[in-house]
């Protein structure tokens, strides 16, 4: 398909014509505006001195023509014209001057419109011209740009066709910037570089939504120009006027960065444009001290940056819609693709990600600085002490969710030091989180808890000793506080005592939970525990496949150990990681612990509170698990507590297991607090082919609600995998097909268990609120098993399930402490 | 990117119309996204092209027949946390690429839920291309060439291979694209004689606190139609 190269002669011909065609445009085009003024003057710099205007009596032809729909069209007509001959010239320069990709045989579906090898034509018989340089020569060399932008400017010219000018000077920009990539040098030339400059200049005073778009677009191709040659950057830099004996020049304006302030928080494609010209430019003068002084210390760019982190902020619903779907606790994927407020907001988060990525020290600093002053200070505090509980949801949601977008370390410790900064008697913002672990409605507490689930996550040790250790440490300092201290045998043995905590009617269950109701003999303790201990995957039984429901099965236990196992030498290598030096630094410890508990003292008539509001509030929350909660705020509460036992402090796993014998207090440590939790369900549900059915079907339901891990919706447990039972309620129609299935062969049991869980609302049991004025402890009622009140047994049954799966969880971490300081360095 | 401007014998230069589309790059993290896009644009491959924050931008025109076609090009971060924010730049957009790494299976298996995605949401007329990307390392392929070429034809895409370190079909792509896109102004968006509203452009909107969604505005004031 390639053909000869034409002859030289035809060659130049067509090269005149394209010139000459170009020529007879502008020609047009300047003769179309030069009534406006035969004597416009520039200025060296983009500033005008016009010619004084005569008084008219009539107002100019030009004039009129100018606001003349017709001749606006004409005008772009001839200006398109420019910008296509301009637009094959580039394209043509670019092709001859980049390196020769492996040339492919011409496909003919593409048709004419392929681009060919230089001086080859194309063929079917067209006349084929061959752009050059002439056209970009005669453009300098007549100051088309600048002349344009003259007439642009004029005081006669009028607003609709001064706007098109500079549209369509916009417009050559972008095609001719893009050019200089051939040589740089060229955007330094005057006749580009001062209406390029002057025209910024023009546009950041008379903003209009287009040009403002296609101002950034140029900006980009700007910064792209510059990457590949620092060496322009002064000509984008104002420097003060030469004071005589000063030694150096100041810095007025990085003018490169100044054009983008105006559109960086834009939520449309002029933010997405500026934004990212902002980071180019931090790249190209990341290593220019002087310039990044000025902007950190006398430009406004960290203020215009945390303003706009303010703005889409603020632009958040104050209600996250979807916080009223059940089981919801946090911000997930979804919740960002059905709101257009939280993508832009997401956007300008990872945007302030990678502005602290890519710009240098003394900006970073100052950006923080600023974050915590005007964003954090102001405007998240309001947002978390306000009055309305959906509110303070909805902030908490976000607070939650900005942490974890959020992915430089400094903003992280800026948000700490935040949290606990405090003004003298008040509570701090921390506290006041602490203080919604117990609050009424357990929505709030839910994602409260997950907020803390968050901030645990970070493995920030400074965090941990203000929420647990300083507390630990002061009341019990003969705690040991080293994991070589215990006996293996002594922690083993522990955990076979966590596993007694499964609930009675749960141990008779099979990993496979399509299996009848009425088979196989319940067996006895010590065999149903073998089950749980070491059980091999590949022993499991295969899941039945059924062909309306899906095959459910148990986890097997060594699950757990192995997500325990993760999960420990996450937390344990990121807690060595950190340095004497950085927890110094982060401090966070001044608060007196005494002045803490003060703070909170409906717990403190609990006694518990010694071991700080935060544990404190988790176990009473734990010690009513059975009365008074919400089964999604039951989840992330044991999330919570096995995710603080994850940390390698021996403190805490210690105080919570109260291993020390010297205990003086008499508050509910874990253990004990368990072993009466499964002592009253296992009066609720018997050990029984019922209690197996109905377990069994609590099971099934939590199950059901887990989605699939590759559907959009996709939702993580706090605990990652360890929680399979994390509901995550997007698709609640799957469940009411599910209830009131009788079939042929129901056995007695099963109609009890139909009758327990199809009663009224067949949906997961929401909390009986927690409604008490004063956190007293309240035990509820016995339940023998001759009468059956179907809710309290429906009840007890979720938190049957939750004490089981939070037995094996805690069981199994217990386990792979004792191994993890056993080994210096177990194989994973 | 070589644009011969065509010509009828004798006739001024074929500043015919401008047309001007939006074209976004999606696909898994690594696959050669930027690469493609700073080949076909600057002429340009480095063999450790930084990995891309948020998105970058940049143009390029292509000379077509009678007419030139300028991409918008919006080139996304691939890393998975990006994600949700990928409908903010295919929002709007007319044509998309698609791109897989030939010698990693995963990233197919991406480029195909980006492909139910965009079938979902973006613009219902969105040109689709395929792209599977480093076809020069022959030895690594993991996916076949007819396997994904059936796959492009049940879906109704456009499909190439490609190489952005030798070159190879990257121009090819973007001429297929501005060949199969619609060059006819659309009703009611970029339309002949749009006046701007004087009083409108006079009022200065300062500040530019968001609030609102942000359209495209890709419509120019006065009367120029196109670009």
């Amino acid at each position: 398909m390639t053909q000869r190269p034409r002859k030289l002669s035809s060659v130049e011909e067509s090269r005149h014509t394209a010139l000459e065609n170009v020529k007879k445009t502008w020609i047009e085009i300047d003769h179309l505006l030069a009534p406006l003024s035969a004597d416009v003057i520039l200025g060296d710099d983009a500033g005008a001195r016009r010619s004084s205007l005569s008084s008219h009596s009539v107002v100019p032809q030009i004039v009129l023509d100018l606001m003349s729909q017709h001749v606006l069209d004409k005008l772009n007509r001839l200006f398109d014209k420019v910008i296509s001959s301009l637009a094959a010239a580039v394209a043509r320069i670019q092709l001859r001057n980049s390196p020769s990709p492996s040339w492919e045989c011409m496909d003919a579906d593409l048709g004419q419109s392929i681009m060919s090898p230089p001086a080859t034509t194309v063929p079917s018989g067209n006349q084929v011209i061959l752009l050059e340089d002439d056209v970009l020569e005669y453009v300098i060399e007549q100051n088309i740009l600048i002349r344009t932008l003259g007439y642009s400017i004029h005081p006669l010219c009028p607003d609709a066709a001064a706007l098109q000018l500079r549209w369509n000077l916009l417009r050559i920009f972008e095609t001719l910037v893009s050019s200089c990539l051939k040589d740089p040098r060229l955007l330094s030339h005057e006749s580009i570089l001062v209406p390029l400059l002057g025209l910024f200049d023009v546009c950041t005073g008379k903003r209009d939504e287009q040009t403002d778009r296609k101002m950034m677009a140029v900006m980009n191709e700007l910064t792209y120009c510059l990457k590949q040659a620092p060496d322009l950057l002064p000509f984008f830099v104002e420097v003060e006027p030469e004071v005589a004996d000063a030694p150096s020049k100041e810095i007025r304006d990085l003018r490169i960065l100044s054009y983008l302030y105006p559109h960086i928080h834009n939520s449309g494609e002029t933010g997405q444009l500026a934004r990212s010209a902002v980071l180019a430019v931090l790249r190209i003068i990341q290593s220019e001290d002087d310039l990044n002084r000025h902007v950190a210390e006398k430009s406004d760019f960290c203020g215009i940056l945390v303003s706009g982190l303010c703005a889409f902020y603020l632009s958040l619903p104050h209600k996250c819609f979807s916080a009223f779907s059940p089981g919801w606790h946090r911000i997930n994927p979804y919740d960002v693709t059905c709101s257009l407020e939280l993508q832009h907001f997401t956007e300008y988060v990872e945007f302030c990600n990678a502005v602290m990525k890519l710009s240098h020290p003394v900006v970073q600093e100052e950006f923080t600085k600023r974050f915590r002053n005007h964003f954090l200070l102001p405007v998240v505090t309001q947002a978390l002490t306000q009055f309305s509980d959906e509110e303070v949801m909805a902030a908490t949601a976000y607070f939650d969710y900005i942490l974890r977008t959020l992915e430089d370390s400094r903003l992280r410790a800026c948000i700490f030091a935040y949290l606990v900064g405090t003004s003298s008697g008040e509570r701090n913002i921390m506290d006041h989180l602490v203080g919604n672990i117990l609050h009424a409605s357990s929505r709030l507490s839910t994602v409260t808890l997950a907020f803390f689930q968050t901030l645990l996550d970070m493995n920030y040790e400074p965090l941990l000793d203000y929420l647990i250790l300083r507390f630990l440490n002061e009341a019990r300092p003969f705690l040991s506080t080293s994991n070589d201290d215990g006996d293996v045998f002594d922690d083993l043995a522990l955990a076979q005592e966590l596993l007694q905590l499964i609930p009675a009617a749960c141990q008779l269950l099979d990993f496979d939970l399509d299996s009848g109701v009425g088979t196989g003999e319940p067996a006895a303790s010590p065999s149903a525990l073998k089950k749980f201990f070491g059980k091999k995957s590949s022993e499991r039984p295969a899941p039945v496949e059924s062909p309306r429901e899906p095959p459910l099965t148990l986890p097997a236990y060594t699950d757990y150990l192995l997500a325990a196992r993760c999960k420990l030498k996450e937390c344990w290598e990121a807690c060595a990681a950190a340095t004497d030096g950085d927890r110094e630094r982060d401090s966070l410890t001044a608060i007196s612990v005494r002045k803490t508990i003060s703070l909170f003292p409906d717990l403190e008539l609990h006694g518990v509170n010694f071991v700080g509001p935060f544990v404190a509030s988790l176990l009473f929350r734990l010690d009513h698990l059975l009365d008074d909660q919400n089964i999604y705020l039951s989840l992330q509460l044991t999330g919570l507590i096995s995710r603080l036992l994850v940390y390698p402090h021996p403190q805490i796993w210690n105080f919570l297991f109260s291993r020390n014998d010297n205990v003086q207090e008499s508050g509910k440590f874990l253990l004990q607090i368990l072993t009466t939790l499964k002592t009253a369900i296992d009066l609720i549900i018997p050990k029984s082919n019922l209690g197996k059915a109905v377990i069994k079907r609590t099971y099934r339901t939590l199950l059901l609600r887990t989605v699939k891990a590759d559907s959009p919706t996709f939702e993580n447990g706090p605990a990652g995998s360890q929680h399979l039972l994390s509901p995550a309620d997007k698709s609640p129609s799957k469940m009411s097909g599910f209830f009131g299935r009788k079939s042929p062969t129901e056995t007695p049991e099963e109609t009890v268990v139909n009758s327990i869980f199809t009663e009224a609302s067949a949906a997961i049991p929401e909390s009986v609120e927690f409604s008490s004025t004063s956190p007293r402890y309240r035990r509820g009622s016995v339940i023998t098993a001759n009468t059956p009140d179907a809710g309290r047994m429906r009840h007890a049954a979720y938190a049957a399930v939750i004490l089981s799966e939070f037995s094996q969880e805690l069981a199994a971490i217990c386990q792979e402490r004792v191994l993890r300081t056993l080994l210096p360095s177990p194989t994973d | 990117m070589a644009a011969v401007a065509r010509n009828t014998a004798g006739g001024p230069p074929s500043a015919g119309k401008i047309f001007q589309f939006k074209l976004v790059l999606l696909g898994e993290a690594a696959v050669g996204k930027s690469s493609l896009v700073l080949r076909f644009v600057k002429g340009h491959f480095h063999e450790y092209q930084e990995s891309t924050i948020g998105a970058a931008f940049l143009t390029q025109t292509v000379c077509l027949d009678e007419t030139t076609v300028k991409f918008e090009i919006w080139d996304t971060a691939g890393q998975e946390r990006y994600h949700s924010l990928a409908p903010m730049y295919y929002r709007g957009a007319q044509a998309a690429i698609i791109v897989y790494d030939i010698t990693n299976q995963e990233s197919f298996n991406k480029a195909k839920a980006w492909v139910r995605e965009l079938q979902r949401q973006a613009n219902p007329n969105i040109v689709i291309a395929l792209t599977g990307n480093k076809a020069d390392l022959v030895n690594k392929r993991t996916v076949e060439y007819e396997e994904a070429q059936a796959y492009a034809d049940e879906q109704g895409l456009l499909f190439l291979e490609t190489s952005a370190k030798s070159g190879v079909n990257v121009n090819e792509l973007f001429l297929a694209i501005a060949k199969k896109l619609p060059k006819t102004e659309p009703a009611g968006t970029r339309g002949q004689g749009q006046t701007v509203n004087v009083n409108a452009a006079a009022e200065e909107s300062k500040g530019g606190c968001c609030g609102g969604g942000g359209g495209s505005a890709s419509a120019a004031p006065g009367g120029a139609a196109r670009n």
